[in-house]
Order: structure tokens, then sequence, then C-alpha cells
């Protein structure tokens, strides 16, 4: 694995500028191809849900289990990855500023993952007479669901816009042609960078990014609830929703890992994103893949340990005997294998090293969520008439396991290939470096003699 | 390119000088309020001790346990101590691992409220024997007559996390402690320089013992983690794999009470700074900077916390259980419960939180003592209501329903041990200095300025 040095940026701020606007306004033929490869995908993916819906319609949420795991794979990955970008900029890390915008870049796909919520919750069977969070409340789940993810793919969104506004005003300075006419469009603000402007423009993000903080762990919260711990009688587990999240944090920092790594090796932004940024993400990847596994373990030691059989039977189901070949792939590469690699620093320091790493969590992520949501959606509604009747109190044997069938395969690649599509759209007109971060950055980061030795001296603005 | 300046500052002689006396002046200049505060503890703690002793002659009986409620005050304060002990940790050893500079001060403190909070935890369980030599039945000792303590229970898990974490707690305090006691010993004279060079291991300051001691802290940070996650979720498993309690077998008790844990232990921290500031006019380092931050961080852990007491609540609700939805009735809206669920809830959250929202309030020791103090009267009454309604079984056919009442032993003794986990701790800063000497200087050497246009801002050092 090789080693790559930090580096400092000694261009100047209009260098910056005029470099990562001509690579984002130019992107090469291999940019064609992804896009046409991953557009390819997606349009396998909705032609998969067509084949899915013609042959078994709408009346039965068990058919649509992997379509849901698709679903929650990019809830924990694409909805959560601004995340990463809200949580360094709160704590004021540097590091974070070549890859804040590649994770704020995933709120694109919120788009998508509200398109494939609908046929979701109309899925969903009624919650009377059933186990919810809700208490049968009126209007719950349909509008509390749809009205809490929707307003997160807007948020996500707005956060993106907001945050990329003044590297937008400046792309518009530098665009001409359609990028211009798109840009006079989507920059409504008049941007001219004034000292108030740029108060209210850092006010915004704080309060953007804690109530995209809320709303996704509410999101989380609900979905992990109402689309799989409800439809399982006998399943009370108050960890699961946060340990829901909790996949999902980690799932955030891989994404934007994974995302980084892409633009550094084939986007051309290599004089910008360095070992920093892979290093300090790989020691945030560290305690993740450690509280993954703690959060998991607390759930399960309390349901082992009792011997209760109705919990006994949630644990085959999930674990031990129906899935239990996605659960042991998606504990080993979501802790397992992914600790074993990153607790080495000197991998750490590397930027391979850390990207494996990532990649291998998302597999694990996606493999988790759909032992979850496939065992989940294969249990049948257990109330007598299906409608009003109290369910059963427990699970009274273990389902047999579902397996993908084609129409399956074609919405998980679908799902995954439109996530990616989107966001290579949309790199196209935002530059996934932030400029105007990178340029605060230079203002704060010198480095200089001291003794013997070289030093960096970080400004730390209050 | 326009480079902004950067400022090259070194820490001089003379604020190393000033250092020094300004972080030793606990040990060789104590004010006389000092001495009456530690008097007043001192009192307070042997009503304590005797409270306890008179226990102990006369047996349980003269507490207010009794069927069902055969855990109460002396488990809430256990679990409420164990709590405590986790604020040195996590500033510690976190803020260390991720470089935040902000802690320095504040760490030496809070691993100092951790050793003697985890004392007091460990006297609590024997307490609650009220024979406290039986405590000698979790060790594997009686091999003539085969007796085994049983290892599957979560109830002896407890001493070896605790033990495990009370042992490399020291040591933790111990390693940081070093170059401290060399400046100790450089400044004794007589029987005490002794004990303090015996303490300091010939601490010369080498970079070779520099080194050796940076690698030790990093180490024993990364390694103290997990036992201090271990502990609380064994302590919370003493309670979650209980499948008899309604109230007690939850899944998510573990993280619960761990991020509990560091709310309450981070509230004392932040109100035993305020008093170390008060009482050894530390106000040139412990700033309102310090508080501040520390504040911030509260408030994500309080959050984080409340999400958690949410999901317990509420998926306790959602199975529609009589039995648990009795026990939420009792626990929520009966009288005395419903009074003290509503301090709880107020005191732990719906009062500090909000206010830390706002920069004053983080920036005044003041509201800061305040709130912090309010978390902990809130926390103390969390653990007591997880407890003691759970307990109580108000439940449909229940044939041995009752409640709990303290004896006025039992309040003594509680009182009495928060007097000596406060005592010891201002002994200790009568022989070690409570704010880590080296730490101070290392941040004084790597504080930097740039100066950019006008401004001129903060900055530090960092080695690549």
């Amino acid at each position: 694995m090789s080693r790559v040095e930090p580096q400092i940026i000694t261009k100047s701020n209009q260098e910056v500028t005029r470099e990562i606007l001509a690579i984002t306004h130019t992107m090469g033929p291999g940019y064609k191809k992804a896009v046409v490869f991953f557009g390819l995908l997606l349009l396998l993916g909705i032609i998969g849900f067509i084949i899915r819906a013609v042959d078994a319609g709408f009346n039965d949420f068990r058919p649509w289990g992997y379509f849901m795991a698709g679903y929650a794979f990019l809830l924990t990955t694409a909805s959560t990855a601004p995340l990463f970008s809200i949580s360094q900029r709160m704590v004021h890390s540097h590091w974070r500023r070549p890859m804040a915008r590649a994770s704020e870049m995933f709120g694109v796909v919120g788009v998508l993952s509200t398109l494939m919520f609908i046929p979701m919750i109309a899925l969903l069977p009624s919650s009377a007479g059933r186990r919810s969070i809700w208490f049968e409340w009126p209007g719950t789940p349909l509008y509390s669901d749809t009205l809490a993810v929707v307003f997160l793919a807007v948020l996500g969104i707005v956060l993106l816009y907001v945050a990329a506004l003044p590297d937008l005003a400046v792309s518009r300075l530098h665009a001409t042609g359609t990028r211009r006419k798109i840009l006079d469009r989507i920059v409504i603000v008049n941007w001219k960078g004034t000292e108030r402007q740029w108060a209210v423009h850092r006010a915004s993000l704080r309060v953007l990014g804690a109530l995209y903080f809320l709303f996704l762990v509410l999101v989380h919260t609900i979905i992990a609830s109402d689309f799989a711990e409800a439809l399982v009688p006998g399943w009370k587990d108050a960890i699961f929703p946060a340990f829901h999240v909790l996949s999902g944090f980690q799932s955030a920092v891989a994404s934007t890992v994974v995302a980084l790594f892409l633009l550094y090796k084939f986007g051309g932004y290599k004089d910008y994103i360095a070992v920093d940024q892979f290093w300090a993400a790989s020691k945030l990847l560290l305690p993740l893949c450690l509280l993954w596994m703690y959060f998991w373990f607390s759930g399960f030691i309390v349901y082992w340990y009792g011997r209760q059989p109705v919990e006994q039977t949630i644990l085959r189901t999930f674990m031990f005997e129906a899935y239990l070949v996605p659960f042991l792939l998606g504990v080993m590469l979501s802790f397992v294998v992914p600790f074993l690699i990153v607790m080495w620093n000197f991998v750490r320091k590397t930027i391979l090293g850390p990207t494996i790493v990532a990649t291998l969590i998302l597999f694990g992520a996606l493999f988790d969520r759909i032992r979850i949501y496939v065992a989940s959606f294969s249990i049948a509604d257990m109330r007598p008439d299906g409608l009003t009747s109290l369910e059963p109190e427990a699970l009274s044997a273990v389902p047999r396991a579902v397996l993908p069938g084609a129409p399956d395969v074609m919405m998980i690649l679908g799902t995954i290939g439109g996530a990616i599509f989107l966001y290579l759209l949309a790199i196209k007109l935002i530059p996934p470096v932030s400029i105007w971060e990178i340029k605060e950055g230079m203002l704060y980061r010198r480095r200089r003699k001291y003794l013997k030795t070289e030093i960096m001296v970080m400004g730390k603005p209050e | 390119m326009h480079e902004p300046a950067v400022l090259r500052r070194h820490t001089t002689p003379e604020i190393d000088r000033r250092i020094n006396d300004d972080l030793t002046s606990s040990m060789f200049k104590t004010p006389s309020r000092y001495w009456m505060l530690v008097g007043f503890l001192a009192l307070v703690t042997a009503m304590g001790a005797g409270a306890a002793g008179y226990m102990f002659v006369n047996g349980l009986g003269v507490t207010g346990l009794n069927r069902p409620v055969m855990w109460a005050f002396f488990i809430t304060n256990f679990v409420f101590w164990i709590g405590i002990s986790h604020a040195g940790v996590m500033l510690s050893a976190i803020l260390r691992l991720s470089q935040a500079e902000w802690r320095r001060p504040a760490t030496r403190a809070a691993e100092v409220v951790t050793i003697f909070s985890l004392l007091l935890a460990l006297t609590m369980p024997l307490m609650h024997m009220g024979r406290p030599w039986r405590f000698l039945w979790i060790f594997p000792w009686d091999f003539a007559r085969s007796i085994w303590p049983n290892v599957r229970s979560p109830l002896v898990w407890d001493p070896a996390a605790i033990g495990t974490y009370l042992t490399s707690s020291i040591l933790f305090v111990y390693v940081a402690l070093i170059p401290d006691l060399a400046v100790a010993r450089d400044r004794t004279k007589g029987i005490v320089k002794a004990g303090y060079s015996l303490l300091a291991m010939g601490w010369r300051g080498y970079p070779m013992q520099w080194r050796l001691q940076m690698i030790a802290g990093i180490l024993l940070s990364a390694l103290i983690l997990p036992v201090f996650v271990s502990v609380h979720s064994i302590v919370s498993w003493d309670f979650a794999v209980t499948q008899s309690v309604e109230g007690f077998h939850s899944t998510i008790f573990a993280p619960y009470f761990v991020i509990g844990a560091v709310h309450s232990g981070v509230s004392a921290v932040v109100t035993a700074l305020i008093i170390f500031r008060y009482i050894f006019h530390w106000e040139r380092y412990i700033l309102p900077k310090t508080i501040d931050n520390l504040g911030r961080l509260l408030l994500v852990v309080a959050t984080a916390w409340f999400f958690f007491l949410a999901l317990e609540i509420l998926f306790g609700l959602y199975a529609r259980e009589n039995s648990e939805l009795a026990l939420r009735t009792l626990q929520i809206f009966r009288w005395p419960y419903s009074l003290l669920f509503l301090i709880f809830i107020i005191a732990a959250y719906g009062f500090p939180a909000p206010m830390w929202l706002f920069k004053g309030v983080r920036r005044s020791f003041f509201w800061m003592a305040i709130t912090t103090i309010s978390v902990n009267i809130g926390m103390w009454l969390e653990r007591f209501l997880i407890i003691v309604p759970s307990l109580a079984r108000k439940q449909a056919l229940s044939f041995n329903w009752s409640t709990y009442h303290p004896s006025v032993i039992e309040i003594l003794i509680i009182i009495g041990g928060f007097s000596f986990v406060a005592m010891l701790v201002l002994l200790f800063a009568k022989v070690f200095p409570l704010i880590p000497i080296y730490d101070i200087k290392e941040g004084e050497i790597l504080k930097d300025e740039i100066i950019i246009g006008k401004k001129r801002i903060p900055a530090v050092m960092r080695e690549e």
C-alpha cells in the first residue's frame, strides 16, 4: 500500500477557483461512460420493479422485501452521508474541507429514495391491531412517515444548495452557454460574499445541519420500527432503531470515503484531496466499527441470555437459521474485517487502506439491511382477518429464507446504480470539492520551522 | 499569494514558573476556606459512616428495604456513582485521542473524580449486603466444598469489570501524574520530598522519558475505553437480563446506561471544576472557553441520552402489555413517583439542555454550576425511578404490592457518600496538582496565533 504524504495547498485563491471549476466543467469521456453505465443500471432497476409489480401486484407486501432492503440501504448510506459534513463542520475540523461536499452531495439521492418510499408506504399493512410506536394515532404511519421521509429529502437538497451557494455563485461567473443558464436559474441569491452574507451562511448551515441530524434520527427510527419491527410479532427491541442509526453513521463515513477516493482517482482532484482525509476518516471508522458490534451485542445478549421462546425465535429468524448467511456477511464486513484492517495506523495512513475498509462496510450494510428487511417482509400479516384483529403475541415458527429472484437483483442493482447516477449528474453542476472551504482552510493552515523540525500551525477560530 | 503571518511564541521560564506556582498553590498555600470545607465534609462523612456502622450492627431491618422492593437507595447510589466515574475516561481519553486542546485543565480533575466515585460505588453493594464480609463469596475460594460463584451472573461480572476499571483508572492517573510529581519533588524537602521522589520514579524530563510517557498515555487512553464502556454495560445487564421485572428487561439498557453515565459524569466534572476555580483561584486556567466547550459536549451527550430514554419508554409501551402499562403508569403518573418523574425530566434535560443552547449560559460559571448540578439531581432520580417502581410491582393480581420509603439511616449513608467523594477529591488536591502542570505547559508551547487580515486567530501547532 503506497503511502501518500500530507500536503499543503500552495496555490493562490484564484488558481484554486479556476482549477476546481475547470475540472468540474470539463469532465472526461470516463465520466460520460460512467453516467451511461449507471443510467442503464437504473433502467434495469425500473424494469425489475415493473416485472415485480406486474407479477406480484401491490396487495401483499411480502414479495417486496428486497426492494425495501434497497430503500433501507439508501437511507443508511446516501441519506445519512451528509451527517459526516454536518458533524465535522460542527467540531471545526480542518481535514473535512475537501470531503465535506462529497458527503453533502449525497443529498440529491433523496429524490430516488423518496420515489422508492411511495410504493413502500402504500404496501405497509394497516397498523390497526398491530404493535406500533404510533399507537394507532390517526394518520399514522402513512402520513407521519411520508412527511418525515419527504422532509428529510428536501432538507438534504436544501443543505447541499446552501453549502454550495458560494461555489455556485462563482461557478456562474465562469460558466457559459447552457450551464450559465441553469446556474442563473439556480443561484437565486445575489451572492457577493459580504461579511453579512457569510454570517447568514454560517448560521444557516448550523440550523440546517441540526435539523437534518434530528430528522435523520427520526426517519431511521420510524423506518426501523414501522417497516421491520412492527411486522414481526413478538419482536420488542428498543435498541434496534438506535442500532439502525449507528450503522447509518458508520455507512455515512464509508460512503463519503468511497466517493472521495473515486474523486481522487478518477475525478482529477488530486491536488486537493490528500491522505489526511483518509487517515482522519479511518480514525472515525475504527470506533464506529466497535460501536456497531457493541450495539449489536447489547441487543443480542439480552435476548440470548434469557432463553425466552419468543426471543429465541427472533434470534433464529434474523441471525442463526433463516438468514444466517447475510447475518454472518454483515458481521464480517461491518465489524470483523474492517476492524482488523483499520486498527493499524500504517494502513490508516494510506489512501487505499481506508477505501477498502469503507467498501467492505458498504457491502456489510447491504447484507445487514437484506437480513433485516427481507426477513421482516417475509412474515405474513399475522392478524387473523389481516386488518383489525389483534396479532398473536409471538412468532410461532422461524420463516423460511426468501432468496432473491431476478427482479430482486435488478431492483437492488438499480437502486445502487440510480444513486450513483444522480450523484454523477450533480457533480457536473456543483463542484464536488468545496471551493470556499478549501480556500478558508488555506487561510488557517501554515507550515513553519520549530526547533529542528517542521510543524503545522492550524488556526482554530472560536 | 499573501501569507497570513504566524506569530512565533515560546513558553519562557517566567511562564513556566508562573504555571508551577499557580498549579501547586493548592498543595503549598492552602486557604482557610479549604480546611473549613474539608472539616465540614469530614463531619458529614463521619455521620454517614456512623449510620453504616449502626446498620451493620442492627441489620438491614433499619433500612426501608422490604418485599418486594429489595433494591433501593444503595443500588441507586451504586449505579449513580458508577455513572459519575465515567467522566474521567470520557473527558481524558477521548479528548486526548482527539487532540482537543481545551481538555487540558479538565482532565486530571475528571480522572480523580473517576477514582473516588468508583471507590464509593464499590462500597454501595457492600452496604446493600448488610453483612459486607459476605462479599468474599464472589471469589472462588471455597474449593474444599466445591462452592463456585455463578460466572453466568452479571452480579459476578460486576466486581471483575469494576475492579479492572479501578485498576486501569489509577494507572491512567498515575502515568499522567509522573511529570507533575517531579515538580512537587523539586519543591519539597525532607520526608515529603522522599515520598514524591519515590512516586516520580526518577523523572528528569529526558526526551526518552517524555516519549515513553506520551506513548503510555495514548495506549492507556485507547485501552481504557473498552473497559469504560463495558463497566456500565455490565451494570446495566444486572437489570436487563432480569426477565421477571417489567421495566428491567430492555435491550437498550447498555448504551442507555453508558450515555447516561457520561451525561452525569461530565456534568459532575463541570461542577467540580467551577468549585475548584472558586476555591483555588484558578481563573487563569479554568476559562469560560473551557466550560463553553464542555457545555457543547454536554448538549450533544444530553440529547443522545434523551433519544435513548425516549426509545426505552416508547418500546416499553410498544407492546401494550398490561404489566408494562401498569409499571409506566406507576412510574410516570402515580404519586409520589409522578413528582419525582417530573423533577427528573426537567432537571436532567428539560431545564439544562435548552439553557446550554445559549453561549452566554455556557460561558457563565454560575449558570453552568446550576445546570450541571440540576443534571445530577435528575440523573440520580432516573436511577431511582428505574429501580424502585419496577420492583414495586403494582400490577393486577400482584400478591405483594408495596412501595418503598427510605429510612434516616439510608439517607445519612447516601449524604455521607457524596461528602466522602468531595472530601477525597479536595484532599487529593492537597497532595497532588489537580490541574496537570505538564499538560498546561505543553498547551502553552503548542499555542500560537495567526493573523488573517486584521484579525488574530488562535492557532495550535501540530506535529506531522
